[in-house]
């Protein structure tokens, strides 16, 4: 069918995106069509694994044909719900993280002259920049734009030193001139399950936390510093998760209270997945069930396996969540993994090796 | 000695700090009914003086109409801080209000205006958008929109077909868009990008131009803003005018349009749109001046 010829540009490739779909028996709107075509321009093209020239319109051509052709209508839904946080976005989550450490610190008791508002405004800032430079950033992860984070933090709080930044957890903090510091705050990308960060297996507590603690055991017996979790997206099933594991959690000794969780962008389960307003998975959803009928073509590894498994996600997230940089598995594996000829939309780079 | 003002906000209606004993509280006629701005900021602030002022509007000041903030402050009432609450205020009058305030005290070295705003309605419901120059209370005249090139920051989770509007107006030659981001619970950012395809795909906006501002954090809007619009080249032939399109919430709102007083910059809303209409104080705007 001649769709090329004759139209103004943007008519055209939504004239063309139309056609390729409905080569494949997907018949979509010429609304969605361009809105679709917008988002991609503006988001999902800018997939960092995507290859040059590869564009997220052939992705999904490529994708659906992975269905059974009845499947298809099915798969556009995964597709509707996409949420995509491009660099920008990420930028400002960490930026906004940054607000959510100072709220945490004027939300303690500093000492703030209530005299006046002048007094009030001079004390509470002095307090604040006072409290942040005796704070300590450890990214927990190695994509949470932490170049950007500190130059962000420096550039509003001057007080702040290289000393107050750790560039990954696992760091002998014994290794690292550290300014003296009472709170601690672990940044994170992403917590889609929270698993990696706290789970217990087989009667033993393990991931990111307990690391960390066993790490930094000495800094923490010394400085007495509170520590916070701070995941600049965090889901909704990994919050409730945490909240349950963290009660059960037997802190170590030199964690001398509570870890506080101070997430910057909560995300429900995708609604596709899930009948009650995006708190938790259903399985009898039309998604559920095409996850359950294509993962034979999926294959688990010892580190999905951790999770309970990928089929609705690692840690049943439920999520269709992508980020500019990489796929989480807490997403739906229906559209990352690329096992047994599998298209994916947003194909993975995983971090573990088998 | 010159002084410097810094803004903080301070949010729900629990003011963190006392009221001076000489501090006053004021109405702004013909907006605001004086019986209903005492009690109200009675309630907010233990504050014991109450002035009835009018607004700094020309058209708005008539004969008998008590005078404006900055006539108070210059006929030598002097009083450590002045209270006003929002409600029904429209939002050039309050961003007027506002402004003359600053250049009143000036050559002060000590001074507190603390603006109680409540929340609105779910939407404004605009019919046309006017560039509304703050600091001269009046809107742009043809000669001076010729003069300049606008740099426009609206903010998208404005009704599309009202800033589709006020793009013709316009005519800018940049656009920053203002997307609300981090997501809140019931609205995606993406949605307001696709809503505002058309603006955005027309005026050629670059995905880079978007601003992103967190809804529940004023005081990072109005840092955000207030940064990108010192920044505008303003030495040129055609020097660069930051105009802002505030949008909801309300908090929200007053810290972009406090980012536009603050940087000498214009609004660009309907003239009747008065944003703080709602029965709940949501928060405080502090400006102190300090040496």
């Amino acid at each position: 069918m001649p769709t090329a010829i004759g139209f103004a540009p943007e008519e055209r490739e939504v004239k063309v995106f139309r056609n390729d779909l409905r080569d494949i028996g997907v018949d979509i709107s010429d609304g969605t069509a361009r809105t679709l075509l917008f988002l991609a321009e503006r988001k999902f093209n800018r997939y960092d694994p995507y290859a040059p020239g590869e564009t997220f319109q052939q992705r999904l051509v490529e994708w659906l044909s992975n269905f059974e052709a009845a499947d298809r209508k099915t798969a556009m839904e995964i597709v509707a719900e996409l949420r995509f946080f491009n660099q920008s976005e990420m930028r400002s989550l960490a930026a906004a993280t940054l607000y959510d450490v100072v709220n945490v610190i004027q939300g303690e008791d500093l000492a703030v002259s209530r005299a006046s508002a002048a007094s009030f405004v001079e004390t509470i800032q002095s307090q604040t920049e006072a409290a942040l430079s005796k704070s300590l950033f450890v990214a927990m992860a190695d994509d949470v734009m932490f170049d950007f984070f500190r130059r962000n933090a420096q550039r509003l709080f001057p007080g702040l030193l290289r000393g107050n930044f750790v560039e990954y957890y696992k760091l002998s903090p014994e290794s690292i001139d550290l300014v003296e510091h009472s709170r601690i705050f672990l940044l994170d990308q992403f917590s889609g399950s929270s698993r990696s960060f706290l789970r217990k297996e087989e009667d033993e507590w393990k991931g990111k936390l307990p690391t960390f603690c066993e790490t930094w055991k000495q800094d923490l017996l010394e400085s007495g510093a509170k520590v916070y979790y701070a995941p600049y997206i965090m889901s909704t099933v990994a919050q409730r998760a945490l909240s349950g594991n963290l009660g059960a959690w037997i802190r170590p000794e030199a964690l001398r209270t509570q870890i506080g969780v101070i997430p910057t962008q909560i995300v429900p389960v995708a609604g596709c997945m899930s009948s009650d307003g995006g708190v938790s998975v259903d399985d009898t959803t039309q998604v559920s069930l095409l996850c359950d009928k294509y993962y034979v073509r999926f294959k688990e590894n010892v580190h999905t396996m951790v999770g309970g498994g990928c089929k609705h996600g690692f840690g049943a997230a439920g999520l269709v969540l992508v980020m500019y940089t990489n796929c989480p598995n807490d997403s739906l594996y229906l559209i990352w993994h690329g096992y047994n000829d599998w298209k994916p939309l947003f194909p993975r780079v995983e971090h573990h090796r088998e | 000695m010159a002084s410097e003002i810094v803004v903080w906000f301070v949010s729900g209606a629990k003011i963190p700090f006392n009221a001076s004993a000489d501090d006053i509280a004021i109405s702004v006629a013909p907006h605001q009914e004086p019986s209903a701005a005492k009690r109200s900021i009675g309630e907010l602030a233990h504050v014991s003086r109450f002035v009835p002022a009018g607004c700094v509007v020309s058209g708005h000041t008539q004969p008998g109409r008590p005078p404006p903030i900055d006539d108070l402050i210059s006929k030598g009432f002097t009083p450590s801080g002045v209270w006003l609450d929002a409600f029904g205020m429209p939002a050039g009058c309050l961003a007027s209000n506002i402004a003359r305030w600053i250049q009143a005290t000036q050559n002060h070295l000590a001074g507190m205006l603390a603006v109680a705003i409540r929340g609105g309605p779910a939407r404004t419901t605009p019919r046309e958008g006017v560039v509304w120059r703050i600091d001269a209370a009046r809107p742009l005249s043809r000669d001076e929109r010729e003069a300049k090139s606008f740099i426009w920051y609206p903010a998208l989770s404005r009704d599309a077909t009202f800033l589709a509007k006020c793009a013709d107006a316009l005519n800018p030659v940049d656009i920053f868009p203002v997307v609300a981001f981090p997501d809140q619970q019931s609205v995606r950012s993406d949605e307001s990008l696709v809503q505002h395809h058309e603006l955005l795909q027309s005026y050629r906006v670059r995905t880079e131009r978007m601003i992103y501002i967190p809804a529940d954090k004023p005081n990072v809007a109005f840092s955000v803003l207030s940064r990108s619009l010192a920044a505008l080249p303003r030495s040129s032939s055609a020097p660069r005018e930051g105009i802002i399109t505030p949008g909801l919430p309300s908090f929200l709102y007053v810290a972009e349009l406090l980012s536009a007083v603050m940087s000498s910059g214009a609004l660009m809303v309907d003239l009747e749109e008065s944003p703080f209409e709602g029965s709940e104080i949501t928060g405080l705007v502090v400006l102190v001046r300090r040496p």
